[in-house]
């Protein structure tokens, strides 16, 4: 499913002494089937953009369509929110995922067959589904969270920093899922992790203040981030291959592997 | 400052956390806390400030055991901790009346409170956020609501869980410089944390597995060893420096001036 977002604009607090404008008159397409990254400061209006997509919040001013229909959640668009495990609360993990299932009107049997085809799907064991969420590490749980969203079988999915809190090894795995259904479903993926955004993005807008500063491809975001002072908005290393470019040694800025990094720099050290 | 031995714990049914762990965190230090999920990273913050007491062995903050209830007064007032989750440690509605909770308890004098929050708030460059509703706050805000929520206490020591998972790159490079700087001026720091940039400042680090604390020693120290089992926690400059057989460094800065002195033969 494809985005249109026209002229949005959104304020909190109106009238109070806390009255925010949290988006700017934002005007953005989001293709179908594409993993769109968002990238911004706190505070840049990112998260409340995720919200109104979701259809959890009305605008207060523009609008957003997803395939010409406003966005509705459980229906068109789902959400992982930020630290989704901590919203488990039954005694087993199948009755968590089979709960929203159920409220949209499936069948026992299609709510069976929904959980273990998503699960199937992103790689996750079936004998899961008996044990209490309490007992599971949060990588597991931060999945089997990404599943019950994906078991509603949403068109578009927002995905709010997936992976924060995560060790390596359930990130990589993230990742993998990400990569795995990305085609099929138009993600939107919210990071603070640079170096994940650019490795599952392919396109991107970088949000400040509530309006969009930056919206492209990867390398045409990477090359934007370079520019701006700082270099706070490339992954690290990145950081490090733009700079040791610009003193002049002979490496390509854009590479985004760790192992191509110190060879580039070995080759450059060794040509001088 | 805080002292545990002999320390293990479970949660009910969930069965081993933590066993026998044995860890001094010295006045005035800087320690880094590394491992996988589930190894027990968030169970020994609170341990450390006493939400949670030892199935086994004892903790002590400044020689007071965290079972000894009468004095958890004290205990708080020399520990703070930030909560991985932000949602889980907020109580005002606006984030004004969440930092007055706090000093209230503490019995700071009204003038004072006003004063150390507009001053904390200022540092962390969020004097906007002071009468905003905490519900309307993304993530990133509130989880410098909640550095500044301890940070207004001025604790001896401040045990961070994840403080900055969902900041950008510029914020969390002032939070990292802030925790620096009151480190500097004499606050131990328990830095918990799965980004190793994070860590590039401590003074020593630990990582813990559901087998008790499996590595410890200098930053240096720990990196090495991470790096020599290929485990991924390892900050980007120092896997450079390492992989190009180099004397490991820790920063862009200092990588950028060894490769460029390399470069021009000096």
């Amino acid at each position: 499913m494809s985005i249109e977002i026209r002229h949005l604009t959104h304020i909190y607090d109106v009238g109070t002494l806390g009255e925010t404008k949290a988006l700017d008159k934002i005007d953005l397409t989001i293709k179908k089937g594409n993993v769109f990254g968002l990238v911004g400061g706190i505070g840049s209006g990112k998260s409340t953009l995720a919200s109104l997509i979701a259809g959890l919040e009305k605008p207060t001013g523009g609008r957003i369509t997803i395939d010409g229909e406003p966005p509705c959640p459980g229906k068109n668009v789902g959400i992982l929110f930020q630290q989704p495990e901590d919203f488990f609360f039954e005694k087993t993990l199948f009755r968590d995922m089979a709960s929203g299932l159920l409220h949209s009107g499936l069948t026992e049997d299609e709510v069976d067959e929904r959980i273990h085809s998503t699960l199937d799907l992103i790689g996750l064991g079936r004998q899961i589904l008996d044990q209490s969420p309490f007992h599971l590490n949060r990588g597991t749980l931060r999945l089997a969270a990404f599943a019950s969203v994906l078991a509603m079988r949403p068109g578009v999915l927002i995905l709010d920093e997936p992976t924060a809190s995560l060790d390596p090894k359930s990130r990589k795995r993230m990742l993998e899922v990400i990569e795995h259904i990305s085609g099929d479903i138009t993600i939107i993926y919210i990071s603070h992790r640079l170096q994940e955004v650019v490795a599952v993005s392919e396109h991107l807008a970088v949000l400040d203040g509530g309006k969009v500063t930056f919206k492209g491809t990867v390398p045409g975001y990477l090359d934007w981030a370079a520019g701006q002072d700082g270099g706070e908005y490339l992954p690290v290393l990145s950081q490090v291959m733009y700079r040791l470019y610009g003193l002049g040694f002979d490496v390509d800025p854009d590479v985004t592997c760790l192992d191509d990094a110190v060879e580039q720099i070995r080759q450059s050290l060794e040509k001088t | 400052m805080i002292e545990l031995e002999d320390v293990s714990f479970s949660y009910p049914a969930a069965g081993p956390v933590l066993e026998n762990i044995n860890l001094i965190v010295n006045k005035g230090e800087y320690l880094g806390v590394m491992g996988d999920n589930g190894s027990g990273k968030t169970t020994l913050a609170r341990l450390m400030t006493g939400l949670l007491l030892p199935e086994k062995g004892t903790i002590r903050v400044n020689g007071i055991s965290t079972g000894d209830r009468g004095r958890l007064l004290e205990i708080r007032s020399s520990t703070g901790m930030v909560f991985q989750n932000p949602d889980a440690q907020a109580i005002g509605e606006t984030v004004e009346e969440d930092l007055v909770f706090g000093l209230e308890n503490l019995g700071v004098p009204v003038p004072e409170i006003d004063t150390r929050i507009e001053q904390y708030l200022n540092l962390m460059g969020i004097r906007e956020l002071r009468h905003r509703n905490i519900r309307t706050l993304s993530g990133g805000q509130k989880q410098l609501v909640n550095l500044v929520a301890v940070m207004v206490m001025e604790p001896e020591c401040i045990i961070l869980d994840e403080p900055s998972s969902m900041v950008d790159a510029g914020t969390r490079r002032i939070i990292l410089e802030h925790i620096a700087r009151l480190n500097h001026e004499g606050t131990a720091i328990v830095h918990i944390t799965h980004d190793p940039e994070e860590l590039t400042r401590c003074q020593r680090l630990i990582v813990l597995s559901r087998q008790g604390i499996t590595k410890q020693g200098t930053t240096h120290e720990v990196f090495n060893q991470l790096l020599d089992e290929e485990k991924m926690d390892i900050p980007v400059s120092f896997a450079i420096s390492r992989a190009l057989g180099l004397s490991p460094v820790l920063t862009t800065e200092a990588l950028l001036e060894e490769l460029c002195r390399l470069k021009s033969g000096t």
